[in-house]
This record gives C-alpha cells, sequence and structure tokens, in this order.
C-alpha cells in the first residue's frame, strides 16, 4: 500500500515528530507508514486523513501486489 | 481481548536493564572467582543465583512498555513473541522425546535456568532488532540486490553482530 504522507507533510511543512505526536504515534512509526515497511489500522489511517483534512483513499492507495 | 494488555510501566524497562546488567556482571565475576554468600548453597546454586538476577532484570526489561506503546510496536511484539513461541515449543517437543528415550538422571538447576533465560534473550534481540533495526535500514533499493543492499547497511548489521556475539559469549561463559 502506498501513501502520499511525505507529500502531505512537505505542503504543510511539518516533520514526523509533529505528525507523530498528533496522531499519538511514535516518529519511527511515521518514517515506517511512509516508506510502506508498515501498514497502518483503519483507526490510525482515519487519525492522519482527518490531520490532513484529507479523505482516507486521498492518503493511501492500493498496490497491484496488496 | 481489549484491555488485556498488562505490561509494565516505560520506567520499569529501566530498572530491568539496571537489574540484567548486575546480574550479568555478577554471573561473570563468579565464574572468575567463584564467592560464597549464603553458606548453605552449593557452587552450582550459586551460579543459578547469579543466573536468576539476570533473568528478573530479563523479564522485567521484555515485558514493560516502550516510550511510546503504539501499533507497530505492538505488532513487532507479537511478531517476536510468536517466533520465540514457536521455537520454544520445537525445544520443548525434541526435549521431551530426549527424556523418553533416555534417562535424564538427576535435573540440573543451571541448565533449568538456561531455557528460559535463552528465550528471554532471543525474544530481547528480536523484539528490539524490530523496533530499531528497521528503522536504521534506511538504505532498501528494490532495484539493488540484497547482497549490495547490506553492503549500504553497514550500522545496523555491526550492531546485530555484537548483540549477537555478545549473547553466544555470555551463555558459553556461563555453561562452561
Amino acid at each position: 500500500m502506498k501513501n502520499t504522507i511525505k507529500v502531505e507533510r512537505a505542503r504543510l511543512n511539518i516533520s514526523q515528530t509533529e505528525l507523530a505526536e498528533q496522531v499519538g504515534v511514535s516518529k519511527q512509526t511515521i518514517h515506517s507508514i511512509e516508506t510502506g515497511r508498515f501498514v497502518p489500522s483503519t483507526v490510525l489511517s482515519l487519525k492522519i486523513a482527518r490531520f490532513f483534512k484529507a479523505k482516507v483513499e486521498d492518503i493511501f492507495e492500493l498496490e497491484e501486489t496488496d | 481481548m481489549k484491555g488485556f494488555q498488562k505490561l509494565a510501566k516505560h520506567s520499569t524497562k529501566i530498572i530491568g536493564l539496571v537489574v540484567l546488567s548486575v546480574g550479568v556482571l555478577v554471573s561473570i565475576v563468579y565464574k572468575i572467582h567463584p564467592f560464597t554468600v549464603i553458606p548453605k548453597l552449593n557452587a552450582d546454586k550459586h551460579l543459578a543465583a547469579c543466573m536468576w538476577i539476570m533473568l528478573v532484570g530479563m523479564y522485567l526489561t521484555a515485558f514493560s512498555q516502550e516510550k511510546v506503546e503504539d501499533e507497530r510496536v505492538q505488532t513487532i511484539r507479537a511478531r517476536a513473541l510468536q517466533m520465540v513461541m514457536m521455537l520454544m515449543s520445537a525445544t520443548f517437543v525434541a526435549f521431551s522425546l530426549t527424556a523418553i528415550t533416555q534417562d535424564m538422571g538427576e535435573f540440573d538447576v543451571v541448565l533449568l535456568l538456561m531455557f528460559p533465560l535463552i528465550y528471554l534473550a532471543m525474544y530481547l534481540a528480536i523484539f528490539h532488532m524490530g523496533l530499531y533495526f528497521d528503522f536504521l535500514w534506511d538504505y532498501d533499493d528494490k532495484k539493488m540486490s540484497f547482497l549490495q543492499n547490506l553492503k549500504k547497511n553497514k550500522k545496523p548489521i555491526i550492531i546485530f553482530q555484537l548483540i549477537t556475539w555478545a549473547i553466544l559469549i555470555l551463555i558459553l561463559l556461563l555453561l562452561s
């Protein structure tokens, strides 16, 4: 599953640490999600999408291998 | 299962690491210069007591929360526990077959302590590798071969080697 968190962060000019604090996870978790190593739960995906004021499907997208 | 997670606070991990360090130091000192604290205990039981301190330290470290105990940490913890549980069950299946087919004699107290000690060490190694090395594994180019990627990730490999060798040397030292 790919995502546009890095792009959204750059758009709002916020760091991984700031996003992590806002959604209640660690900086490492945000890094792992951005690089595609960790797939977040529905709750965390919704929290991230809500933070960027976007829909979940605008942030996260299924890949052919999923 | 909601609310089932009963891990100790993160501060317990610090206490656990201190107890573990004390246990390792006392065990190594005992192996080099055996000493007597409680006269009624024999040498084997003294060594077992030193290992027991290590065991308590490992237990506290293994079952306390991380600074931020989020879903990624819980996933890694679950995977590490699953892996160790499989290895532990396999060992006991093999061990019980040996017990059925051969006369085991008197069971050694040091050997009894080695089982949880090794499993907790394995769990801690797998859990912390998943927790920190995956994050350090920054250079992960899909276009390059596995070996080429390994060459670009020297730091996690060195740390992994150091931990593995430290655990192996400690186990060999205690078994000798």
